[in-house]
């Protein structure tokens, strides 16, 4: 196996072991904990689908990917702090109208959309640029005449 | 609520229906083979399929339940408006694998994906089929009851009569254009539900002042009582976790996001895109319309709470209805655009569902048990199972209650264990090997047809997490084991060309 596999194999095994640890902490009481548990193993899911040949762009990991992970980090963080603040009492003030707990949900949703999306959006030949594409589309082709050759069906 | 706005409303569900009959129609001539037809194979661009994408992930869960559950749950029914991030999360991940697929071969359904991965393997083919056929089913049944409810309440149709009209036409239209028909009336669908979104926010701060005021109003009633109903209110339910149990709650922050990735809505239209490096603009069409589609739930849910806190309208009987009352309030605009969405979201995801169902049938399951089908007579089988199936789906949803509730436990869980040792760990990992993701899913039907039966009966799980939350774990660690002990289809015996797919 090259390189982006095994480095994609370490990656795959945690994310697999994080689905067990979180599921493990929500039935031991320690949801709120799991919940940033998940944000790591999002984190690594998405380093592992941005690589272009095992390698990832630094720039793209920074942004989108590595400030859509602070910003849920800390907003989800906010969200518990203010949870526990006002929990059973009416909020003494709001942020952007909500609740404060609510309001950092309100961030992290808005906020994903302008890094995850919008990061995705302007970087985009750092995901796939148009000569990988290329040259895939090329070698795919050259693949399935030599196998054509060789009598293979693809169907 | 007036004759007058009665008919209004009725004039405009009827109108995106007969729109969407004519959409479909006209797109036919754009369905020239097996992979059109059921799955828009590299046909479309990013806006029709962005929109379609949104719509189709929006069901009448999002548009009426959503609301409805921020009546009895709070907030914690809101965290489901974090979707919106999880469409570009999922490209990210999936989506140049996903595409890069469809170049291989013929591609039309995410079995085809699977058997080029895992070299034709029967099982995975086959169990797979099963997963995302039932699962289907169950969204399907969910989207009739839904759209019967309404129109019930509209005009006092039977469910009968409701649902064969409305599901009729959606019949006709899908078999006649296949999954191309089904994208394109998606994305008008889309559409329709991204204005209605406009409209009923705009009006949720025009008739509460703010949203502070909404918060502040809602946060300050103890109990409200009216017309033989008493509606019990707490601060708690304003805040970000809402008064779920705290399983249930984690469960709404991961699923919505992470979880977006594993559905077939997603998957399938990676590869439905022309140009693979138009995905990202795909991403910020389809988030940018989720934005208002999802904020027009939580504008819905609020705006009913407030009403009822404020004593501006008694108490609701039952929770489902909380977008109706708050849109009855708002006037006939906010009605006719209301139940204009709700008929929007239930076609757009029940096209998608029995595109894929029929698929199944047609082309999934002949070819795991070995029968080789022209594509021409798949598309013809393909047409006649979606008659059958949507028929089918009526009789059964309306006619056996106790296990139609019984299955539609099945559903955005269900996906999630299905695809995610296929397609997530399948093409992530080069090491993911055929017998680990046939385990996997053997482990995935079991448990989720035994989780179903469970369900039904009242067990409560730990933790008070989700059923599905447990299943998908173990599936996913089942079928990582299982491929670090086995061989077949991974690292050097992948086929060249799916490693090339991988690579990018």
């Amino acid at each position: 196996m090259n390189e982006s596999s095994n480095n994609n194999g370490v990656l795959v095994v945690i994310t697999g072991i994080l689905w067990v640890v979180v599921t493990l902490m929500a039935w031991f009481g320690y949801w709120f904990q799991g919940i940033f548990v998940s944000f790591v193993m999002m984190l690594l899911y998405l380093i592992a689908g941005a690589k272009l040949h095992g390698k990832l762009d630094k720039t793209f990991l920074i942004y989108p990917i590595f400030s859509w992970f602070v910003l849920w980090m800390v907003s989800f963080w906010l969200v518990g702090h203010y949870s526990d603040m006002f929990r059973g009492n009416a909020p003494t003030f709001t942020i952007l109208g909500f609740h404060p707990s609510f309001a950092w949900v309100f961030i992290a949703w808005v906020g994903s959309v302008l890094t995850l999306t919008l990061g995705f959006y302007l970087l985009r030949d750092k995901w796939l640029p148009q000569e990988d594409w290329d040259a895939y589309q090329a070698k795919i082709q050259q693949l399935n005449s030599e196998r054509n050759k060789g009598g293979k069906s693809y169907e | 609520m007036s004759s007058g706005a009665r008919i209004a409303i009725a004039l405009a569900a009827f109108g995106i229906v007969i729109v969407s009959l004519l959409i479909g129609w006209w797109s036919k001539k754009k369905m020239s083979s097996a992979e059109s037809f059921f799955g828009s194979t590299a046909l479309f661009g990013p806006v029709s399929v962005g929109l379609a994408t949104m719509a189709a992930a929006a069901s009448v869960f999002a548009v009426m339940g959503v609301p409805g559950n921020f009546y009895v749950l709070g907030n914690t029914i809101n965290l489901w408006i974090l979707s919106s991030g999880g469409f570009a999360m999922s490209y990210i991940i999936l989506g140049k694998k996903m595409r890069a697929m469809a170049e291989l071969g013929p591609i039309s359904t995410l079995g085809d994906v699977a058997a080029l991965r895992f070299e034709n393997h029967r099982g995975i083919k086959l169990i797979f089929a099963i997963l995302i056929f039932l699962a289907s089913i169950a969204y399907l049944s969910s989207q009739i009851k839904g759209v019967t409810v309404l129109f019930g309440y509209l005009l006092g149709w039977s469910p009968l009569t409701s649902a064969l009209i409305i599901f009729g036409i959606l019949i006709v239209y899908t078999a006649i254009s296949g999954d191309v028909g089904g994208l394109m009336t998606q994305a008008f669908q889309g559409f329709v539900m991204v204005v209605a979104g406009v409209i009923l926010i705009i009006s949720f701060y025009m008739i509460t002042g703010g949203m502070d005021k909404a918060v502040m109003t809602i946060a300050a009633t103890a109990s409200v009582t009216g017309a033989g109903m008493t509606k019990t209110l707490s601060p708690n339910m304003l805040d970000g976790w809402g008064v779920a149990t705290n399983g249930t709650t984690m469960a709404f922050v991961i699923m919505p996001m992470i979880g977006l990735l594993g559905q077939p809505a997603i998957l399938s239209r990676m590869y439905a895109l022309k140009d693979p490096r138009d995905m990202p603009k795909m991403g910020l069409f389809a988030s940018v319309a989720h934005l208002f589609v999802s904020f027009l739930a939580v504008v819905a849910g609020m705006g009913a709470m407030y009403l009822v806190a404020s004593g501006k309208i008694a108490p609701l009987e039952t929770a489902d209805s909380a977008i109706l009352a708050f849109s009855e309030y708002v006037g006939v605009i906010g009605q006719i655009f209301t139940y204009a969405a709700v008929i929007s979201a239930a076609l757009s995801t029940s096209s998608m569902f029995l595109t894929m169902a029929s698929g199944m049938i047609a082309r999934d399951v002949p070819d795991a048990l070995g029968i080789k089908l022209d594509p021409k007579k798949q598309v013809t089988i393909g047409r006649i199972a979606m008659v059958v199936l949507g028929i089918a789906t009526i009789a059964f949803t309306l006619k056996s209650g106790s296990m139609v509730a019984m299955l539609t436990t099945l559903g955005y869980g269900t996906f999630i264990t299905a695809t995610f040792p296929v397609f997530v760990i399948g093409l992530l990992w080069k090491g993911c090997s055929k017998e680990g993701a046939f385990s996997g899913l053997l482990v995935s039907l079991v448990l989720n047809i035994t989780c179903m039966i469970l369900v039904s009966k009242g067990v409560s799980w730990p933790g008070g997490l989700p059923w599905y939350m447990n299943v998908i774990a173990l599936s996913i660690i089942v079928t990582i084991v299982v491929s670090l002990f086995t061989k077949g289809a991974k690292g050097d015996a992948l086929d060249p060309r799916v490693k090339a797919a991988m690579d990018l």
